[in-house]
């Protein structure tokens, strides 16, 4: 993991995780407010299940914490939330034994909420909802690494470093994933694209 | 973006940070508010504390587990009721009298059951007595503490949790109060309902 040369400063991640440690509850709740939703839209992206990403949610915020005496600032806090996140993910698979992603729905049924409704014009929310449908489709088809890598950049906003980091692999090797998941992802959405163009 | 210069697209645009991929809409607002309460009572309870102003923190998902669990709770006792009902009518219409039972138990196949060491209250069972049983205090206690001996290693502790509160509804509170405090010992840091830390409080 990469060391943090500096002193974090007191607003800082990592800083507030000390602080945790040190026994400020209220810095572990300022943390866990910056993380609560990327952290839970990478693992929901990456299962589809909800009720599955809220119990691997709380089993990473649990290690986060029991693991909390021996937290040290060698890497971002986002690099360890998430290399935590990850690991709590890929045991999940092997557990299973499958790949929980199926379809472009939810397990559960539901479909998974869009940030903001386009405006009332139907054949823009139409080619928004066919956008965001074609795109899920993709992710769930992208091979697990490709798509973890992605997600890590994508929801986690992670940095090439911080995801070779999490995954266990070299800087190429993650840009060589994200370039191809990208590629992936858009040659899906290209004839959503090309339609709306016309 | 195969060739040299979609090579230098990419890494470029890898530099400049921001989302690859505008188009992939945020999915969630986050996790829901049971789950915000369970992991900050979680964090809170590590250090010894409760949230500011939160209420008793619950056992995370507990919800799953209620209504099935209350079910199962309520057909139990009414099992136990509808059998005691039984016991007791046969015993009117047949005119047996309580000792007479005593000896049919007697003559059955466990007799070394009678005379043990003593327990704290009589517990024969339905395979001992071939009686239909009467639902008490004891048998009661011993269905639980059955249970609780035969408790599978892997018991999760939501389950543990669950069965602690069995016993609590059936009325062994010492019973309830033995197995709060292994699980208080073997899980230390997990938050309780509130019902339970009262119990554990007493």
């Amino acid at each position: 993991m990469a060391t943090v040369a500096t002193m974090p400063d007191d607003d800082s991640d990592e800083a507030l995780m000390l602080a945790y440690v040190a026994g400020d509850a209220r810095a572990f709740e300022r943390l866990y407010a910056r993380y609560r939703q990327p952290l839970f839209g990478y693992l929901l992206r990456q299962t589809r299940h909800r009720e599955l990403a809220h119990d691997l949610f709380q089993d990473a915020w649990s290690r986060v914490i029991d693991a909390r005496e021996r937290y040290e600032v060698r890497a971002r806090f986002r690099t360890y939330l998430y290399t935590i996140a990850h690991h709590v993910f890929i045991d999940h698979c092997r557990r299973s034994a499958v790949r929980p992603v199926t379809s472009a729905t939810l397990a559960d049924g539901s479909e998974l909420e869009s940030e903001d409704r386009v405006d009332g014009d139907p054949a823009r929310t139409l080619r928004h909802d066919e956008l965001q449908r074609r795109l899920r489709g993709a992710l769930d088809e992208l091979p697990l690494e490709q798509r973890d890598a992605f997600l890590l950049h994508e929801e986690g906003g992670l940095s090439l470093e911080q995801i070779a980091a999490v995954t266990g692999v070299g800087r190429e090797t993650v840009k060589s994933r994200l370039r191809y998941a990208v590629q992936k992802l858009r040659a899906a959405l290209a004839p959503v694209h090309s339609e709306g163009s016309r | 973006m195969t060739g040299g210069n979609g090579h230098d697209d990419f890494e470029q645009r890898l530099r400049r940070g921001g989302r690859l991929l505008p188009e992939l809409e945020c999915d969630s607002d986050g996790p829901d508010a049971e789950t915000d309460r369970f992991v900050l009572a979680r964090a809170h309870a590590a250090l010894g504390e409760r949230p500011r102003g939160a209420p008793a923190p619950r056992f995370a998902r507990a919800s799953r587990w209620a209504l099935p669990l209350a079910l199962a709770a309520t057909l139990v006792l009414s099992f136990a009721l509808v059998l005691q009902m039984d016991g007791r009518k046969g015993n009117t219409t047949s005119g047996a009298d309580p000792a007479g039972s005593a000896v049919d138990r007697r003559a059955g196949p466990a007799p070394a059951e009678e005379s043990a060491a003593p327990t704290p209250m009589a517990r024969s069972t339905p395979a001992e007595s071939g009686q239909p049983t009467v639902p008490s205090a004891a048998t009661l206690g011993m269905t639980v503490e059955s249970a609780r001996d035969a408790r599978n290693p892997d018991e999760t502790p939501l389950a543990w949790i669950a069965r602690i509160e069995r016993l609590q509804a059936a009325g062994e509170l010492e019973a309830a109060r033995r197995e709060l405090a292994a699980f208080r010992e073997r899980y230390p840091q997990t938050a309780l309902p509130e019902r339970l830390r009262a119990l554990g409080d007493r």
